[in-house]
């Protein structure tokens, strides 16, 4: 018989906190958060998938349940919500406007991209990798791969004549009670400064967990979150009580880095700032923070983002 | 048969495991460190507080500022663990943590996400990450000589889920499974690596074992109102053969994993909101079961090398030790 649970928590008279989770790619991410918040007895609240097991990833035979999921995702409110998936620029060709010869000025792209998004692997496959802004459309972006994109935007969306395909995010497109904090789970999602800015916006008082380089896979953001000594059920019920204490953002951020990989950057946005820390080429830690509206600088000798 | 488990909450992280020769004898990368401890010592702490591995805690340190990709094995006949980190790859005695000696091949990267060594201990494969685009990265593999240096990348080896790494002796020959789909990439680390794919449908998840005689991987759908279904697969010289899908009865199973030498599978299952160990037989008939229960929360089953009817979960705070005891009229372990 398992000995661990001695002294289980009495969660009588617990406030019940509840949560929702798209998830467009690999699973692990969301099923590991799903897992621990369910077992801190938690609900969730995602339409339609709330009662499985496992998150669905919404690619295949998932994407007309999927669509449908997002658009009751839209009058659903939760304390927590997670996004897990591919997320960048709006097309690969955006790099074009930021390349001079074939070197890619990183720190211009980082800060200057107009259009970004989550999206799943049809989108990913299809228009991410062949579109343009002149003919988002082409031959290789074929009807099968259209029926079935699915592209959620964290910025500003796209004029239709440039992107002609839906934007909708529907934490970003509808009218939401504020949550507690968001999880987005993939590359960038906190490096595009108008991604983060966007979603700070939305919800200015939300802890929002993030990527601040690219990752192999989402669960290395769930991990290092789980791994952080302040993440514990107390956190997940008032992250606010805890980040409004002076210091205790600089921690949570050092703590998130202690378990995330040395080769990737890992932060997060709270109320209008973002926190992050990493390890240059040599292995030398570093840590920062800035107004999510400031630019980021890309240091191409030590690869540091301060 | 009856499934016994005892499960301690640590204090840290708990990242990965790894087992010496010696029956419970283990190594444990939690938060930042490498710490060598016996499992009868993280079990006889009764205090109610989580436990604290590595000083003043449980065990004994032998390395430090570990991050999560710093890969590292155990090298079966000398136990010295292999550790790559910031592209250098060093060989740690195993009692006091001294670099025995290091190695600094040309071309790996700081950056690895898992490593297996080859039947000889010459070689070893390690899972690394290629930047695709300014927005995409993925796990690819290289294998490393250990006596010259060299690296030798495989870029058509790559993924975005967790890979499983094994030496499939028979085949001399590493396997590369990806825990997403079920597929499967085997490379000798000199030639040209050959994929098999994993099932048809939507998986939840995948493991993969090394039976002497091969590999065996066992696939499980994706969660559905009909239940969790099994489908294990046999890899061959030039094809997997699948078998008929199994059902497994109860509650959402999230990870099934088959014993290296008997017809047996380890699952986890989950009911939202507590979880359970089942021994399920190879037509799914569950052999015994026993809770996890909260705030115990696994991720990760791993049958144990050293000791065949012991089975350990490893969860962010939680590691169990999971033993098989049969009973009199159950021949299954024999």
């Amino acid at each position: 018989m398992a000995k661990v649970g001695r002294d289980v928590d009495n969660t009588i008279a617990k406030t019940p906190i509840t949560f929702a989770m798209i998830e467009l790619a690999e699973s692990p991410d969301c099923n590991d958060r799903k897992r621990q918040w369910m077992n801190y007895g938690f609900k969730d609240v995602t339409p339609k998938f709330a009662g499985r097991a496992t998150v669905p990833s919404l690619n295949d035979s998932n994407v007309i349940d999927g669509r449908d999921m997002l658009t009751q995702m839209a009058s659903v409110d939760a304390d927590w919500y997670m996004l897990s998936g591919h997320h960048g620029a709006l097309y690969e060709s955006d790099y074009n406007t930021f390349t001079t010869g074939t070197q890619i000025d990183f720190t211009t792209l980082m800060n200057d991209q107009d259009f970004c998004g989550f999206f799943n692997e049809a989108y990913h496959s299809g228009r991410w990798e062949h579109s343009d802004r002149v003919n988002p459309t082409p031959a290789a972006v074929t009807a099968k791969l259209q029926a079935n994109e699915i592209y959620l935007r964290t910025s500003p969306a796209a004029a239709s004549s440039i992107a002609p395909f839906s934007q909708t995010n529907p934490w970003l497109d509808a009218t939401h009670i504020a949550p507690k904090g968001i999880i987005i789970s993939a590359c960038n999602t906190l490096i595009y400064k108008i991604a983060r800015t966007t979603w700070s916006a939305a919800f200015p008082n939300a802890v929002i967990f993030g990527a601040v380089s690219r990752i192999n896979q989402g669960v290395q953001i769930t991990n290092a979150i789980a791994a952080a000594k302040m993440t514990d059920e107390t956190f997940w019920r008032d992250p606010q009580a805890i980040l409004d204490q002076p210091g205790n953002s600089e921690e949570l951020s050092k703590q998130l880095t202690a378990g995330f990989p040395r080769s990737h950057i890992i932060g997060f946005v709270y109320k209008q700032k973002l926190f992050w820390s990493g390890f240059d080429n040599k292995g030398r830690w570093y840590s920062h923070s800035k107004a999510v509206g400031d630019p980021l600088i890309f240091d191409l000798t030590t690869d540091e983002i301060s | 048969m009856i499934l016994d488990v005892n499960a301690v909450r640590l204090e840290g992280a708990l990242h990965e495991l790894g087992e010496l020769r010696d029956p419970g004898h283990l190594i444990l990368h939690v938060d930042q460190s490498l710490v060598a401890v016996a499992w009868t010592d993280l079990r006889k702490s009764f205090t109610k507080a989580p436990v604290p591995v590595g000083p003043p805690g449980k065990g004994r340190v032998l390395a430090t500022r570990i991050a999560v990709d710093d890969a590292w094995t155990i090298v079966p006949t000398s136990q010295e663990i292999l550790l790559a980190r910031l592209g250098t790859i060093s060989f740690l005695d195993s009692t006091h943590g001294r670099a025995v000696r290091t190695i600094k091949p040309n071309g790996l990267r700081n950056g690895t996400f898992g490593a297996a060594l080859d039947g000889d201990a010459l070689r070893a494969l390690f899972i690394v990450s290629r930047d695709v685009s300014m927005d995409f990265a993925e796990y690819t593999v290289a294998a490393v000589d250990l006596t010259a240096g060299t690296l030798v990348p495989q870029t058509r080896i790559h993924g975005n889920a967790d890979f499983e790494l094994l030496w499939d002796e028979p085949s001399r020959s590493w396997v590369i499974g990806s825990t997403h789909t079920g597929s499967l990439w085997r490379w000798d680390g000199v030639g040209e690596a050959v994929k098999f794919d994993g099932p048809a449908g939507t998986l939840q998840g995948a493991t993969f074992v090394a039976d002497g005689e091969g590999v065996v991987i066992s696939a499980l759908t994706e969660d559905s109102p009909r239940g969790s279904h099994l489908i294990t697969g046999r890899l061959g010289p030039d094809r997997v053969t699948w078998a008929e899908p199994v059902t497994l009865p109860g509650t959402s199973v999230i990870l099934a994993r088959r014993h290296p030498k008997r017809p047996l599978w380890a699952c986890l299952a989950f009911d939202g909101a507590a979880q359970q160990i089942r021994i399920c037989d190879a037509a799914g008939k569950v052999q015994a079961v026993a809770a996890v229960r909260p705030p115990g929360l696994l991720k990760n089953l791993r049958w144990s090398t050293s000791s065949p009817d012991r089975l350990w979960g490893l969860g962010v705070r939680t590691l169990a030790a999971a033993t098989l005891i049969e009973s009199a009229d159950n021949t299954l372990l024999k």
